[in-house]
């Protein structure tokens, strides 16, 4: 991870994510999560995620990386109280909350 | 009866001999044509238009499609695809028709060899060459696109989520279009591309052509009279298909409303139906939602989404389903968007 505590996912991961698990393509959710959420949170280290810059964010992708999280065992509270979204896009942010607080809900077509 | 002068005779042995050498190519071109077409196995005409909107001509390209899978099993054959009398190609069927080409030449051991005999419009030709048809074929073509719209063809292929491919055909209208308009486009191509895989386990049953399936996907992107149109699909089993198993809880809700067997175009509708986002938020979707999302950011844009038999039509926002005889045999998802009235570049 770059830049300490802050990642920028167009710099640090890619410009162009996509895609729910590895097997979909090389930026997905998954991967993103595993490579720079999952290390994090297991050290309880507090983190702030740039998300502009990036073409896009699917829903299969933001709910694959963040709701992924309580899949894995974290709690809700515990992934609010350590992750920080940043966006200029308020429904961005708005979106991974939800994800987050309904990760058990996977009903993605 | 009066005698000819002298002029007169020069004249009419001119055109004899005009005449007669004239019959003399024309017997020595029909010959040529013949020895050509002759050293084939397999002669298979194409559609005289690519079309897939149109019941006639869609069961026309269907049946060009699945001779051409047919005769590409047999071993050691040439294979001729016929053009001669093809005058309209439309970027839908074109691009489902090289997708089984490009299928067809991605297997390893392939002793089939297919060429295509040109057509008598230079603009089809033009879009072969532009397409890369003929170069798969291992054709050339003296001639370089340049009918206006031939020329603004772009062509990209490749397997599972790769966003980056979106930068390669449409990265250079960055903006001609707004970046709203940009990133709506960009989650329903990668949504596509991801769906590939959910959709393309092995269905034998259902599957006509009984080919292995893969995650690939094809995408044409087109400009045109202001228009930008772009097209991607695969040859995978098809959302109506992939629904009951991989969403059971929206297939229960379906076939409880509608019963036990609905139409393809219904299922499709139902799918993108329910899977509107929680947040609420217009410009934001999940799942195949955001394929229709990117009309929302635009006035004028079309989605015509196609999955086996079905047909889901989105124009200026009004909903339209239509279910054909024939299926696809897989999912094209074709958007167009005008740019001419949007924010231009400097």
């Amino acid at each position: 991870m770059n830049n300490g505590d802050i990642i920028n996912v167009a710099e640090d991961f890619s410009r162009y994510p996509a895609g729910r698990y590895v097997s979909d393509g090389p930026y997905s959710g998954e991967q993103f999560r595993r490579l720079f959420l999952m290390p994090t949170l297991a050290q309880q280290r507090e983190i702030t995620i740039v998300l502009d810059g990036v073409r896009g964010y699917g829903s299969s992708f933001l709910e694959e990386a963040f709701g992924g999280l309580v899949r894995e065992g974290y709690s809700s509270e515990e992934i609010l109280s350590l992750i920080t979204i940043v966006t200029s896009d308020p429904s961005l942010e708005f979106e991974v909350h939800e994800y987050i607080e309904h990760a058990d809900t996977r009903d993605t077509v | 009866m009066k005698r000819c002068g002298r002029s007169e005779r020069i004249y009419q042995i001119r055109v004899t001999y005009k005449r007669t050498k004239r019959k003399f190519r024309s017997k020595r071109k029909k010959e040529k044509q013949k020895s050509n077409t002759a050293s084939y196995d397999h002669i298979i005409k194409a559609p005289i238009k690519l079309i897939l909107n149109d019941e006639n001509h869609r069961h026309n390209v269907l049946d060009f499609i699945e001779d051409i899978n047919f005769f590409c099993r047999l071993k050691n054959k040439r294979i001729l695809l016929d053009f001669s009398r093809t005058t309209h190609m439309y970027s839908g069927a074109t691009l489902l028709f090289r997708a089984h080409i490009c299928r067809i030449y991605n297997k390893k051991h392939i002793s089939t060899t297919i060429k295509c005999k040109y057509s008598k419009v230079p603009k089809i030709n033009e879009v072969l060459k532009q397409i890369g048809l003929l170069e798969i074929l291992g054709q050339k073509l003296n001639r370089t696109p340049r009918h206006p719209d031939v020329v603004h063809w772009r062509y990209a292929q490749g397997a599972g989520a790769l966003g980056e491919k979106y930068e390669e055909i449409l990265g250079s209208y960055d903006g001609a279009i707004t970046p709203a308009l940009s990133e709506g486009l960009y989650l329903g191509i990668t949504e596509a591309m991801t769906n590939t895989r959910h959709h393309a386990y092995p269905d034998q049953e259902n599957s006509s052509y009984n080919e292995i399936p893969t995650n690939e996907w094809w995408m044409f992107s087109q400009e045109k009279d202001g228009e930008l149109h772009v097209v991607i699909c695969d040859l995978g089993i098809g959302i109506p298909v992939s629904l009951p198993t991989k969403k059971p809880n929206v297939w229960k809700k379906i076939t409880s409303k509608l019963g036990g067997t609905p139409k393809d175009s219904i299922v499709i509708q139902e799918a993108i139906r329910h899977s509107k986002t929680r947040t609420g938020k217009e410009h934001r979707g999940k799942g195949l939602k955001q394929l229709t999302n990117v009309l929302a950011n635009t006035k004028g844009g079309r989605l015509v989404l196609f999955s086996n038999h079905g047909c889901y039509n989105v124009r200026e926002g009004d909903v339209s389903l239509f279910d054909f005889k024939r299926s696809i045999n897989g999912t094209l998802i074709a958007w167009s968007l005008p740019i001419a009235n949007l924010e231009t570049a400097a």
